[in-house]
């Protein structure tokens, strides 16, 4: 109907060249070099205190990098306030003004920038068309419940029409099912207005399932960055390998497994793999296997013998600890697999499956 | 038979006098609450009555004494009490005025900016909350004199202007702003003024009002230093020109003076009971200023 705000917002790159950010003698960030192609969608993703927000926060402008450079549509903006840096912003805590209702909430910076009024009303309305909002604009936030607060939120970022979106943990006060939908909605305001998104989030889920680019963060430094399929195939890290996926990928140690392997059963690219990368490695270190749980199968004659420690029975799955030598590893397996307790289970997996790594420098061994 | 009797006897007196020893307590205290209350408003009391009645019942006490308004029309008409009350409405408004501006420009300058020297700025701001005003009022009027101040109402409000204790409360109302507030407006482009404006002050209004009522009242009542600088009818606030009415030579008229008192403290008795609740919040967390 209105034609106006509907034109979708082309988004802009944004780049971060050996971004380092210090308080004192702690160390916050440490050399990230990081692009966001326009109009992607960006998550940062790691565990508390590992530097996404801090990464966030210096994109917006909200703290200042202390070396490296920001630039924004290859405008070095690293000097510039957030305001001179064309971004909307939403809050982990929302961060309504609790004394101003949904509509001045929403409007809050059109009215700064004296956007004129028509323009203002125009766009509130579609704004608050689009997000649901309609019939509660001049309702106080604190009469809102939880999901609609979000949605306030969100508004007030996307009534700006800014090319850039950066979003702080935004679904983290919400209910399990209202954080599902408030995920595709987000992912689809995205796709529909077209703008760049940097989204910082502590959950997996939310990074698989909405990023077109991962970037997995750990201590300061980026571990890994990638597409989600690329993160969770092929984890460059046993850190990556150790956080993506629920359960996560096994780690196993290679000389467990190699003692656990009977000959000429299926499983013999396990010593050539083990040897080449061996080689690559060139460190007497320890190599571990990784595995991710749902590749792990059994067969009569499969030539991996594990023992049983526990299962558990999940309907459409069954998930079973067992142990080979040393080493404790999970296997996920169809619901209807039948497999007695206290048995020795005979484990298989397919060879382009096997990840390898160092255990010393935690890295990833390529074999190909 | 005796025994048992005597023992049920005994655990219901047992049980009466726990429950007597409780009613006691709640008793006692109620009691105490209602003498205290009485004895803080016994002088209000006294005020009241003779001022609604002749003088002839000042200190006789009678049921259904007749009623008049005559002593509040004497003491209107028996000295400026008009002026007067002008004067203390511009004096209250003017530091009220000034205190918000200045209070609230320091607060959030102490609240939000880091600059060097801030710690000891403020641990300066806040040893003024150490000094009684009243040591300072030989210094004040040198400094007033020198102003070429004397005699002016500008001169009764200016040495409360910079109140401590107002940049004290309103920097710790700031403070506790959440910082995503802020981070949100400033993403926006929000200029610190309009920071300050948009999103402090509306979120601090509780603590304004009830600075608002202590300063009001605190001013409206201030006696000694309007006594002091003042000395003409057009600048003296209610407090001093009555006690420049009561302290008449000739006689004393109890009901005119009591007539006079509750008419200047008036307006002051109309706010407390309207804003009773943050009036006393306000006390509570702030102590008294």
């Amino acid at each position: 109907m209105i034609q106006t705000s509907s034109l979708p917002t082309p988004g802009q790159a944004i780049e971060l060249a050996a971004v380092t950010k210090q308080w004192g003698e702690t160390v916050a960030l440490k050399q990230i070099d990081l692009t966001v192609a326009p109009g992607t969608f960006t998550v940062l993703l790691g565990p508390s205190g590992c530097g996404k927000s801090t990464t966030l926060r210096i994109i917006a402008g909200l703290e200042s990098a202390s070396s490296g450079t920001v630039s924004i549509a290859d405008r070095d903006v690293t000097l510039l306030p957030p305001s001179e840096r064309d971004l909307a912003m939403v809050f982990q805590s929302y961060a309504l003004f609790p004394h101003l209702s949904v509509a001045e909430n929403i409007l809050f910076g059109l009215k700064v920038r004296r956007t004129p009024k028509k323009q203002q009303r125009e766009r509130l309305l579609h704004t608050a068309d689009v997000l649901g909002l309609s019939p509660y604009l001049s309702r106080k936030p604190s009469q809102l419940s939880g999901g609609q607060q979000q949605r306030v939120a969100l508004g007030r970022a996307i009534i700006a029409e800014k090319p850039i979106c950066l979003m702080d943990e935004p679904l983290s006060n919400l209910d399990a099912k209202l954080r599902n939908s408030m995920r595709m909605e987000i992912r689809e305001l995205q796709q529909t207005l077209g703008f760049s998104m940097v989204y910082v989030t502590h959950d997996q889920a939310e990074a698989i399932t909405m990023a077109d680019q991962v970037v997995l963060m750990q201590e300061g430094e980026i571990a890994q960055a990638g597409t989600p399929r690329e993160i969770y195939q092929t984890p460059a890290t046993i850190f990556v390998a150790g956080f993506i996926g629920t359960p996560p990928m096994n780690l196993i140690k290679a000389a467990d497994v190699l003692q656990a392997t009977a000959p000429g059963k299926g499983m013999e690219f396990l010593r050539g793999m083990h040897d080449s990368a061996a080689n690559l490695s060139q460190s007497t270190s320890e190599l571990l296997i990784g595995i991710r749980p749902e590749h792990i199968g059994t067969q009569q004659q499969a030539s991996i013998s594990a023992k049983i420690l526990g299962m558990e029975y999940l309907g459409s799955d069954l998930l079973v600890t067992c142990r080979i030598g040393e080493s404790i590893l999970l296997a996920r397996m169809p619901g209807n697999t039948e497999i007695a307790a206290n048995e020795t289970l005979p484990l298989v997996w397919a060879e382009e499956n096997t990840a390898w790594f160092d255990s010393n420098s935690g890295a990833r061994i390529r074999l190909d | 038979m005796t025994e048992t009797t005597v023992n049920t006897v005994n655990k219901k007196n047992l049980g009466r006098r726990f429950e007597f020893k409780f009613d006691f307590d709640t008793v006692l205290n109620t009691f105490a609450m209602w003498l205290l209350a009485f004895l803080w408003a016994l002088p209000l009391l006294y005020a009241i009555w003779t001022a609604f009645h002749p003088a002839a019942y000042e200190t006789r006490f009678e049921l259904f004494a007749p009623l008049t308004l005559d002593n509040f029309v004497k003491a209107w008409n028996a000295a400026p009490f008009a002026r007067y009350f002008l004067n203390t409405f511009l004096l209250v408004t003017l530091i009220l005025t000034s205190q918000f501006v200045l209070c609230t420009l320091a607060a959030f300058a102490f609240a939000r900016f880091k600059f060097p020297g801030r710690n000891i700025l403020f641990t300066l701001v806040l040893l003024q909350l150490l000094v009684m005003p009243d040591i300072l009022i030989v210094e004040n009027y040198k400094t007033i004199r020198q102003l070429g101040l004397v005699d002016t109402i500008v001169a009764i409000g200016l040495p409360y202007i910079a109140s401590g204790f107002g940049i004290f409360l309103l920097r710790q109302t700031f403070m506790t702003v959440p910082s995503e507030l802020d981070d949100a407006a400033r993403v926006e482009g929000v200029s610190f003024l309009g920071l300050l404006l948009k999103v402090y002050v509306p979120l601090a209004k509780p603590t304004y009002l009830a600075y608002g009522l202590v300063s009001v009242s605190h001013h409206w009542n201030n006696f000694l230093w309007p006594l002091i600088i003042t000395n003409s009818v057009e600048t003296r606030p209610v407090t001093v020109g009555l006690s420049v009415f009561a302290a008449i030579d000739a006689g004393v008229e109890w009901s005119v003076i009591n007539a006079a008192t509750l008419m200047t403290s008036g307006p002051l008795l109309i706010a407390f009971l309207l804003f009773q609740r943050q009036f006393v919040q306000s006390f509570m967390r702030a102590g008294i200023r």
